[in-house]
């Protein structure tokens, strides 16, 4: 008896004990949080950095949606705890879905150390989207943008996954970092710029390493994110030189409801490397403007033809200048590293690539051409 | 009903007391223990599971020879009755830091992801109270939650698929000439704490009504196992690089990450909660067997409720009390690992020293007979 | 520890209260003689206890009988009549067709003859006792089962008098195999206890673990089943009900085939089933009234409302006071709007309205139907909005609250959704301490206590710890008419199959 006594005492003042650690503040709940959606990062000087970050506003009287705080620190996680001196709420880092960087901060700073330091923490999730943006941050984040009052959600819903941005390359925190870590590939992000009263996704930024170096247009990197992997992707457009025909001039042709399938072969061999490149696309049209019979089917191979020679030439430039810029983001060292032997790095495939021989073929596919001939 | 020393556990409660023995919190960094042989660690998997199949073979060999006896008593019936208090202080002491090490390796991550404001004193403390409630109950009821367990958290397999969706297949592609003899060895020896467990049905082998079929069982209990430990080595082979390998120390954390729910988002805070039940089944588990050790030592094996306070009272002090983190880090990252391996070998100590003592008494009794 | 505590506690109630010298119970083996001094003296201060002096053939007799117990009718018709039309000089024992002679020897039996409703007919001159069973009271009529009505099916309901119910079970099942076994118990009560059962299906070993513990009880009288029941359980300290518990005719029928024991009280309409296990606490007679797939739906509803009903409001609390991360943006816009009105931290906020949905329970519950659905209305609909529009509470809440305490009156069951409410509670205290994690806790200690848990030593988690796999036919999933041939694996009856499957 008296051991049970004895022991419940025990249990108590431990449980006392440790309740007293967790009481010593009130334990916060959502509405004394100020979670933070947005975080925007700009170069400042001395190796410092203006962080902005916005975070939704739950007052239903206040006069803006969101709130925004900009610091000046050395480190992501300071600019949160600068901020939150400044705020009523306890800022978090829980709900951080969309982080920005300005072009001059991905070029001459390099975007790692910042992306190291958020993913270190538990608290932010992996699937928050990063995205280049053309000026400054802080500017596209104060911007007024009336019919979208609050730009964490637009930015968040802007930089998601759709059909009709398949182009963007959707970057997430884990995706940039496995790109930039992986052996066979470098990383892209989306690139965004302030177009009046909204925002648009209008290139493609390409990194090598963590630094961001140029861009490619969005009809090119429509066609690098269908080499990247097997997957459906936005509608195409193309324009067409329809000599022989017609007036002779350019033809415009939408496809719809792209399917794509690529195949690379490689030969393995580190001193002459060869690398064929073959992209199947199928697609309906639902836009073409010039005067091919698109029911016979010897007319319609001609345009698939036209337009497999326009979309090689594009392609092959694109990668003409990743080769010069000695980056992979098509990760085609994948299929070459299969057949590889040595010993492989980073710095040995960009060499590779950079002299490799690539050959590329497109064939597309008009699978249908809608509701009418 | 269901607690007392008779035949009492089916097939079900073998395998699953089985599978639950081996992953347990240490699946949470699988890829990481594994992190040495980068791409190649599902081979090492398997490795391991032949490896402990060939071992319950042998283990059971022993058990099969004294059918009615937990290992404990096994240990007095061989090697007489003073080593094998040494023997039973061994392996209690190894029982009691294995819950420990499992409790406080849960614990540590349940507190930095989901309750970052506490300290690790209040979620230790309930979680030991939860392991007194199923001990409580006998081998029945651990066995019993372990098929609870298994049920309630592997459906989160289904989760992968997120993973899967965003793989890079290439990276299955062996490339085993990268990796070097001592590579594969460091990468065996620090994942190793994951299969560990299964020594444990020495302890249970008494209770098992089928003991006929028991190696078929158990192995059933291992490769499923090792089944969902590749499922989950696959998965983050396909969608991390080798840098994210070798250095994120929870990786099944940013599995769950990918996941995108359209009602409700991060997942992993439920997923490491709900990863209580395989810590509980596991931790449980081994406090049983260290309660064993208690009787063993000081009530001549009879059932005694206080001595499984006792053990309990002793992994909590292990996880609060006040040792210093060097010893902390030692006891939990190295010893524990060489103690399992030696609590793994002791059963092949023991089969072949009776082998011997048989032997030498058969050859006694030939004397005998023929003087 | 459950063991420790119950030990302290009687050392502590025999060292605390004082017993009088001498047990009253043990003295009855003392017979006493019977005579007319002694059952005076016994009747003693019961003004209801009638003495008639009658004289009946020229000998004169003494009458006695409670009359709350006897209607004056009955003993009219039973004993008056008879003895009117009596002729020639046949003795009284031979008119009296109904009445037995009594044992002299023993006392106690004769009062306690007369406390059942008993007219005794004391012969002076012959020192000779006649004693008629006279017993008639006004009983309720079988009315509908109020508490667990169905659409289809029996519409009658065991009733307060055991007579009656038994009839109702015997009307049901015409066979000799149904056994009754009858036992005085209460040491002050001296109620009536049957004990009921199919020969030839029950589990042997089940009938005499019940007639065992049945035996064994000692109590000063049972006011209702459900205490009898509580007594006959595995583990008292449990939350949860161990056994059914039914006034339906055709559940208690049900039970029976399938090779249960019934346990029923005099002065009580409900039956307890033993063994029960936890999932039939989720199913009526009307899942097999209805087709298959309806039935399979409504049981997924039952069983999935209960996992909700646990888990919903302290998932509000867990998510809100640690895991704001799990929230997409709009629900976090959302429950943030909505909560910067409310001065309370969430669990507080949720064990309020909960309190308040439990009080408007009780009241209801307590008062007359008429006021009853005033309070309902009034609750619910000024009560809640009220609450919302004063900042007490985020509506969200409101709604999740309602929805939870719906769900928890899912299971037919009365004892389990009471006992639903309660552990939720725990749900919100764990949410509120730990986070996820303590929900979690608190669910893997209610799961290993539920896997723990016997009823009549049969696993009460039964079909989830399988004892047979032809049980899944008649779990979440209810297989269709034809499929269920087999009786329960919980009732582990004799005979296992319900009807032949032999090829004709």
């Amino acid at each position: 008896m008296k051991n049970l006594t004895a022991l419940f005492i025990s249990l108590l003042f431990l449980l006392s004990v440790s309740g007293c650690n967790v009481q010593d503040f009130e334990q916060p709940s959502i509405e004394n949080y100020g979670m933070v959606g947005v975080m925007g990062f700009d170069v400042a000087e001395d190796g410092y950095m203006n962080v902005t970050v916005t975070l939704p506003q739950p007052e239903m009287d206040a006069e803006t949606k969101v709130q925004k705080y900009t610091t000046t620190v050395k480190s992501p996680h300071r600019a949160i705890m600068e901020a939150s001196t400044k705020s009523e709420k306890l800022l978090s880092t829980a709900q951080l879905r969309v982080i920005l960087f300005s072009e001059e901060f991905a070029k001459e700073v390099g975007v790692w150390e910042v992306l190291e330091n958020l993913y270190r923490d538990p608290r932010v999730g992996t699937n928050s989207f990063i995205a280049v943006v053309k000026g400054s941050t802080e500017e596209l984040l104060s911007g007024e943008y009336k019919d979208k009052p609050n730009i964490n959600r637009y930015l968040n819903q802007l930089l998601k996954p759709t059909t009709i941005t398949a182009f963007s390359p959707f970057t997430t925190i884990h995706h940039f970092i496995r790109h930039v870590t992986s052996q066979v590939s470098d990383a892209l992000a989306p690139y965004i710029e302030k177009t009046g009263d909204s925002i648009q996704i209008t290139k493609v930024a390409l990194f090598k390493g963590s630094k961001m170096v140029s861009t490619i247009e969005r009809e090119e990197a429509k066609i690098i994110e269908s080499i990247k992997r097997n997957r459906k992707t936005s509608d195409i457009s193309y324009e067409i030189q329809e000599d022989g025909r017609g007036s002779g001039e350019e033809a415009v042709l939408v496809l719809n409801f792209i399917r794509s399938k690529r195949d690379v072969k490689t030969n393995g061999d580190p001193v002459n490397p060869e690398i064929h490149v073959y992209l199947y696309i199928a697609g309906s049209v639902v836009d073409y403007t010039g005067d091919y019979n698109l029911d016979v089917e010897g007319e319609r191979h001609i345009l698939e033809d036209k337009l497999s020679k326009e979309i090689e030439a594009k392609l092959s430039d694109s990668i003409q200048q990743f080769q010069e810029l000695g980056i992979d983001p098509l990760a085609l060292g994948d299929y070459f590293r299969m057949k590889d032997r040595g010993e492989w790095s980073k710095e040995y495939w960009n060499d590779i690539f950079s002299r490799a021989e690539i050959t590329v073929h497109v064939e597309p596919r008009i699978t249908s051409t809608g509701t009418i001939y | 009903m269901d607690t007392g020393k008779f035949k009492k556990l089916n097939k079900y409660h073998v395998i699953f007391l089985v599978h639950c023995s081996l992953s347990g919190i240490a699946l949470f960094s699988l890829p990481y223990y594994l992190r040495h042989v980068g791409y190649n660690m599902w081979m090492v998997l398997l490795i391991y599971g032949v490896l402990s199949s060939l071992l319950l073979k042998v283990i059971l060999q022993l058990s099969k020879q004294f059918p009615n006896d937990t290992f404990y008593v096994i240990m007095e019936k061989v090697v007489g009755k003073y080593v094998s208090k040494l023997l039973h202080v061994f392996i209690l002491s190894y029982a009691i830091v294995q819950v420990s090490n499992i409790g406080k390796s849960y614990v540590r991550i349940v507190q930095s992801v989901t309750l970052p404001d506490f300290t690790i004193t209040f979620p230790a403390l309930t979680l030991f109270l939860v392991m007194i409630s199923i001990v409580n109950g006998g081998i029945k009821s651990i066995a019993r939650f372990c098929i609870l367990s298994f049920f309630l958290t592997v459906w989160m397999g289904y989760y992968s698929n997120w993973a899967f969706s965003d793989a890079n297949v290439h990276h299955l592609y062996p490339r085993l000439h990268e990796y070097h003899m001592i590579d594969w060895l460091n990468g065996l020896f620090e994942g190793s704490q994951i299969m560990l467990g299964f020594v444990l049905i020495v302890f249970f082998y008494p209770y098992i009504i089928d003991q006929k079929k028991a190696f078929k069982h158990a192995a059933i209990g291992i490769w499923s196992g090792i089944g969902i430990m590749i499922l989950i080595c696959i998965a983050s082979i396909v969608y991390f690089s080798i840098w994210q390998i070798e250095h994120l120390l929870y990786p099944l954390l940013n599995l769950f990450q990918a996941v995108e729910l359209s009602n409700v988002e991060r997942i992993e805070t439920m997923g490491i909660s709900l990863y209580a039940f395989l810590v509980l089944s596991k931790a449980s588990l081994y406090l049983w067997v260290a309660k064993k050790g208690l009787d063993a030592l000081f009530s001549k094996h009879k059932n005694r409720t206080r001595h499984l306070f006792i053990v309990n009272g002793i992994s909590v002090l292990l996880v609060l009390g006040p040792i210093p983190l060097i010893y902390q880090t030692f006891l939990y990252e190295k010893w524990v690992i060489y103690w399992g391996y030696a609590v793994i070998l002791l059963p092949l100590f023991l089969l072949i020293i009776n082998h011997w003592k048989k032997r030498k008494k058969g050859n006694d009794g030939k004397e005998a007979s023929a003087s | 520890m459950t063991e420790l505590l119950w030990k302290w506690f009687r050392n502590r109630i025999l060292n605390t209260t004082t017993t009088p010298q001498q047990n009253p119970t043990k003295e009855v083996p003392n017979k006493e003689n019977v005579t007319l001094e002694s059952i005076k003296t016994k009747l003693k201060d019961i003004d209801d206890a009638q003495q008639k002096e009658l004289t009946i053939n020229g000998e004169k007799v003494v009458l006695i009988y409670i009359s709350a117990l006897v209607q004056t009718g009955t003993l009219q018709d039973l004993i008056f009549t008879p003895l009117n039309q009596m002729e020639g000089k046949l003795p009284p024992e031979h008119v009296l067709k109904n009445s037995s002679i009594a044992d002299l020897q023993d006392l106690q039996v004769l009062i306690n003859d007369i406390m059942s409703g008993y007219t005794v007919l004391y012969f002076l001159e012959r020192e000779f006792v006649l004693k008629v069973n006279t017993y008639s009271v006004n009983e309720r009529s079988i009315t509908a089962p109020e508490s667990e009505t169905t659409v289809l099916g029996p519409q009658d309901s065991l009733t307060e008098a055991i007579n009656t119910s038994l009839s109702l079970i015997k009307r049901r099942i015409r066979s000799a195999n149904l056994k009754t076994k009858i036992f005085q118990m209460g040491t002050e009560t001296n109620d009536t206890v049957a004990v009921l059962y199919m020969d030839h299906i029950a589990n042997e070993e089940n009938v005499q673990r019940v007639l065992h513990r049945v035996k064994n009880i000692e109590y000063q009288g049972f006011v209702g089943m459900p205490i009898f029941k509580q007594m006959l359980e595995d583990k008292p300290f449990s939350p949860f009900p161990q056994h059914g518990i039914s006034v339906r005719t055709d559940y208690t029928t049900e039970a029976l085939l399938d090779g249960r024991v019934i346990v029923m009280v005099d002065g009580s309409p409900e039956a307890a089933i033993l063994p029960a296990t936890f999932f039939e606490m989720f199913t009526t007679t009307e899942d097999f009234y209805n087709r298959w797939t309806t039935a399979s739906l409504l049981r997924v509803i039952r069983l999935g409302g209960f996992l909700v009903s646990i888990l919903l409001t302290s998932t509000y609390v867990s998510v809100l006071t640690y895991h704001p991360e799990m929230l997409p943006p709009t629900l976090l816009l959302m429950l943030s709007e909505s909560r910067t009105q409310v001065p309370f931290p969430p669990v507080l906020e949720v064990l309020i309205i909960e309190m308040v949905i439990e009080i408007l329970r009780e009241a209801g519950a307590r008062m007359p139907t008429k006021i009853g659905q005033t309070i309902g209305i009034v609750g619910g609909i000024v009560i809640g909005t009220a609450a919302v529009e004063a900042g007490l509470s985020s509506n969200v809440l409101i709604v999740l609250v309602a929805v939870s305490a719906l769900l928890s009156f899912l299971p037919p069951n009365y004892l389990m959704s009471n006992a639903i409410r309660l552990v939720r509670y725990g749900f919100i205290i764990a949410g509120g301490l730990l986070g996820m994690y303590g929900q979690i806790i608190f669910f893997a200690w209610l799961m290993n206590h539920l896997s723990n848990l016997t009823s009549l030593g049969s696993p009460y988690m039964t079909p989830f710890i399988p004892r047979q796999w032809t049980d899944l036919f008649n779990s979440v999933f209810r297989a269709p008419i034809n499929f269920i041939v087999t009786r329960s694996g919980m009732s582990r009856a004799k005979k296992q199959l319900t009807r032949p499957l032999d090829e004709e």
